[in-house]
């Protein structure tokens, strides 16, 4: 097959390519792939600009398939033998369960790393704590890096980020520091809301942004909020955000949290029977480390006190998580949580005043009680200082229409819910 | 400063771009981008799959270099008011005014700088073509597309090009269509390609394409329809087509019906099963029979009295897949191809210049 190629080569090309040619030290079959290693970068470079698409068509008319060609030069194996160690394998696209909450994420991931900076550019990720975002960012690094290791993949989270840009302005490194993240084929930047407000770090890292663009290099992001709803980041980079794809992921539905404790429970080795799989989707609708945390710690206790997970053993562990949601889930705990959240004082909140400061989160607060507890009409009323339940009934319509209408608003609603009890856990009544 | 445009043209303008444009209201992307160079101006809009761009001659100006960008919604709402037969923009910084005889507007310029910078792409022609035949080719494949989150390349249109002919498919997966147009007109020319485009992009491109010939070429990334000044650019689906040709029937039973009569038969037998699923076998006499029930336990048979088939064909597959077919085609008559019950079977028909093959997987008992 080898020397067929060559043949056609010379035909194409004339004996001028034996030149390069024949510094292919080495050829080995891969699956689909052939892979050729020829001693460095500057062969390697040659051979793929002026001679690997001929070769690929002269291997599909042999072979009568395409056979993928992949060049490697052994300067480059000896530095790269090893992934970034802030990487972890265990992050796959395999064992990411997919359901409707994260399908279009899950696809967009996949098609990015398969094709860097050919199919969305930028690529931005979001949604609440725990839904597997940064799992997303691992299985893009490690299936890209599968593809080809070739390529150079950086994974940071922007706090990261500001450190080391700290660091370099500090030792008067900056050239190095623009240069790691300027000539990279793929950068993976987890948590790029941590840049809001850092002036510093968001003009470098817009110039970084604007590099890579430019030169079709790939750039993925994640983030807790759209980029319309990251505060303290200026228009031009929030607009840059939106110049790829943007896709959310939203908390699993009940179907796609049995796949996960299914799959979750099958990795942590914890045998566990359907009735409780199902005890547990119910009850844990929030995210995925939540769902992680209950079954380990069933597991843990399973195992410590040596007893079978069973129902009621599994509903006795649960209680407590349940019971801790519930006393923070008060009137009162989200009234001040939501008015915190929109700087207004809580006297505010619960007074008669109508700006559309304080109407807007009032509004939210009631929405949110009426949803997430079993507080009846009379006692909201009256912790809001209302005379009619039509008020609270209207107020809870408003905030309904606004959700179905608008997905920003629908959005920041899911955010306040998500994030309701760990707000409420920080707050002193 | 100023601007003045045929208010024709910049109305025609702007409802392509309103085409194109973003509807996400936060998005840069809902706005057009206007560049003025010389005595023309460049307007382009875009979201994440399409782009369009045109130029059109200024009729009198007072600023010869200038880029700016508004919102092609509240834009093209604005010119649509217009009946003077040219309209003219009075730029400010912050704003454009616009004057009518009967209104005055004052739209908001937003940061052309948000816009992000073309990227330079090394493209390739691959035809010069009537964009009818694009359009037909649309057509008749779009609706065999599916809407598939993981797998794009259910959705989309894939374009084989060969020096000689043209065929589109599309398949979602459990049907496929293929339309080829076998015989290029004289001043068409092809070459060797093979692309795969969103269906949204398809369906902008079957609005925004006009009569005439098209050039077509080829990015990495992108594919680029060129005609009289405007551009309509789409990304192409970076996936690979299924080797539908692999599972493409042998010829076991061919039955040649009149199109009309198999629409008649299907279209009467779905009365009562409107979920779709239809069974099509012998009788006892030979003859091609369409049968289906429902769970109220009601039967309906309908026969081709002049169709004869040997007694081994038996199948069940989806009548309203078969139907969306028959709709498009206009020939006379449909051929039916049949292996075995677990084979897909095939559809097809000669609608001179364009041979269709339709593909439904069957339904197992």
């Amino acid at each position: 097959m080898w020397d067929k190629l060559c043949d056609e080569l010379y035909k194409q090309y004339g004996k001028e390519c034996d030149v390069w040619i024949s510094q292919i030290t080495e050829k080995k079959i891969e699956g689909e792939n052939l892979i050729l290693f020829v001693p460095n970068l500057f062969v390697q470079k040659w051979i793929e600009n002026h001679y690997l698409d001929m070769m690929e068509k002269i291997l599909e008319k042999i072979k009568g398939k395409k056979i993928k060609i992949k060049i490697k030069n052994s300067e480059y194996i000896g530095k790269q033998s090893k992934k970034k160690d802030n990487i972890s394998k265990k992050y796959t696209f395999d064992n990411f369960v997919v359901g409707p909450n994260n399908q279009l994420a899950y696809a967009a991931s996949y098609a990015v790393a398969e094709h860097p900076g050919e199919a969305y550019n930028p690529l931005f990720i979001y949604g609440g704590v725990g839904l597997g975002k940064t799992h997303l960012l691992h299985a893009i690094h490690n299936h890209a890096y599968n593809i080809n290791d070739n390529l150079n993949i950086i994974y940071i989270s922007s706090e990261e980020f500001t450190n080391e840009l700290i660091t370099s302005i500090q030792n008067k490194t900056m050239s190095e520091f623009r240069n790691k993240y300027r000539n990279i084929d793929l950068l993976l930047i987890d948590d790029i809301q941590f840049i809001s407000g850092k002036e510093r770090t968001a003009e470098e890292f817009f110039h970084t942004f604007n590099t890579l663009y430019e030169g079709q290099r790939q750039i993925v992001l994640t983030s807790d909020n759209p980029p319309a709803l990251i505060p303290d980041i200026e228009d031009r980079l929030k607009s840059r955000f939106n110049w790829g794809l943007i896709v959310d992921i939203q908390p699993p539905e009940f179907e796609t949290r049995i796949a996960i404790i299914k799959r979750k429970a099958q990795f942590n080795n914890i045998e566990i029977s359907n009735d409780v799989i199902n005890l547990l989707a119910e009850y844990i609708d929030t995210n995925v480390r939540e769902i992680e945390g209950v079954l380990i710690k069933i597991g843990a206790y399973s195992s410590i006190i040596k007893h079978p997970i069973d129902i009621e053993f599994a509903k006795n562990v649960l209680s407590e998580e349940i019971a801790y949601k519930k006393e923070k889930l008060s009137i009162e705990n989200i009234q001040q949580v939501i008015a915190d959240n929109y700087h207004i004082t809580l006297d505010n909140m619960l007074s008669r005043k109508r700006n559309k400061e304080i109407i807007k989160p009032r509004k939210i607060a009631i929405y949110l009680i009426r949803k997430l507890t079993n507080h009846s009409l009379s006692e909201i009323k009256l912790k809001f200082n209302i005379n009619s339940h039509a008020t609270i009934i209207h107020a809870v319509k408003k905030i309904e229409n606004s959700i179905q209408k608008d997905e920003v608003f629908r959005h920041e609603i899911e955010n306040l819910e998500k994030n309701l009890p760990i707000m409420s856990k920080n707050k002193h009544l | 400063m100023f601007i003045e445009l045929s208010t024709k043209e910049l109305k025609k303008t702007l409802y392509n771009l309103s085409l194109t444009a973003s509807k996400d209201k936060n998005s840069i992307f809902s706005s057009t981008l206007i560049e003025i160079d010389g005595d023309e101006v460049s307007l382009s809009s875009t979201n994440l799959t399409t782009k369009f761009k045109t130029v059109i001659k200024i009729s009198e100006a007072d600023t010869q270099q200038l880029t700016l960008c508004l919102n092609t919604e509240k834009l093209y709402n604005t010119v649509k008011q217009i009946t003077e037969e040219h309209t003219k923009l009075n730029i400010t910084d912050k704003t454009i005014n616009i004057l009518s005889s009967h209104f005055k507007a004052q739209l908001k310029r937003e940061d052309e700088t948000l816009y992000p910078k073309p990227i330079k792409e090394e493209k390739k022609r691959v035809a010069i073509i009537e964009s009818e035949t694009i359009k037909k080719l649309i057509y008749f494949t779009a609706f065999s597309s599916g809407k598939n989150n993981i797998n794009q390349e259910y959705n989309g249109i894939f374009f084989k090009l060969t020096e000689n002919n043209i065929t589109t498919i599309a398949t979602n997966g459990y049907r496929l269509e293929e339309t080829k147009k076998a015989e290029l007109d004289s001043e068409e020319e092809l070459n060797e390609a093979q692309f795969l485009i969103d269906i949204d992009g398809t369906t902008l491109l079957q609005h925004l394409l006009e009569n005439g010939k098209i050039t077509i070429n080829i990015s990495d990334k992108n594919i680029y329809f060129d005609h009289n000044n405007k551009e309509i650019q789409i990304r192409l689906i970076q996936a690979v087509f299924p080797d539908y040709k692999a599972i493409i029937p042998e010829i076991k039973e061919d039955i040649i019906v009149k199109t009309k009569e198999l629409r008649d038969a299907i279209n009467s037998v779905l009365i009562i099963n409107p979920k779709g699923f239809i069974n099509i076998s012998s009788n006892k006499e030979g003859q091609l029979k369409f049968t289906s029930n429902n769970e109220e336990g009601e039967i309906m048979d309908y026969i081709l009295n002049e169709v004869r088939v040997s007694d081994t064909i038996q199948f069940t597959i989806n009548g309203k897949y078969v139907i969306d077919f028959l709709k498009l085609i206009q020939s006379e008559h449909t051929t039916i191809t049949f292996n075995n019950k677990n084979s897909p079977i095939l559809f097809s028909a000669i609608n001179e210049p364009y041979h269709h093959k339709y593909m439904v997987v069957p339904i197992n008992d």
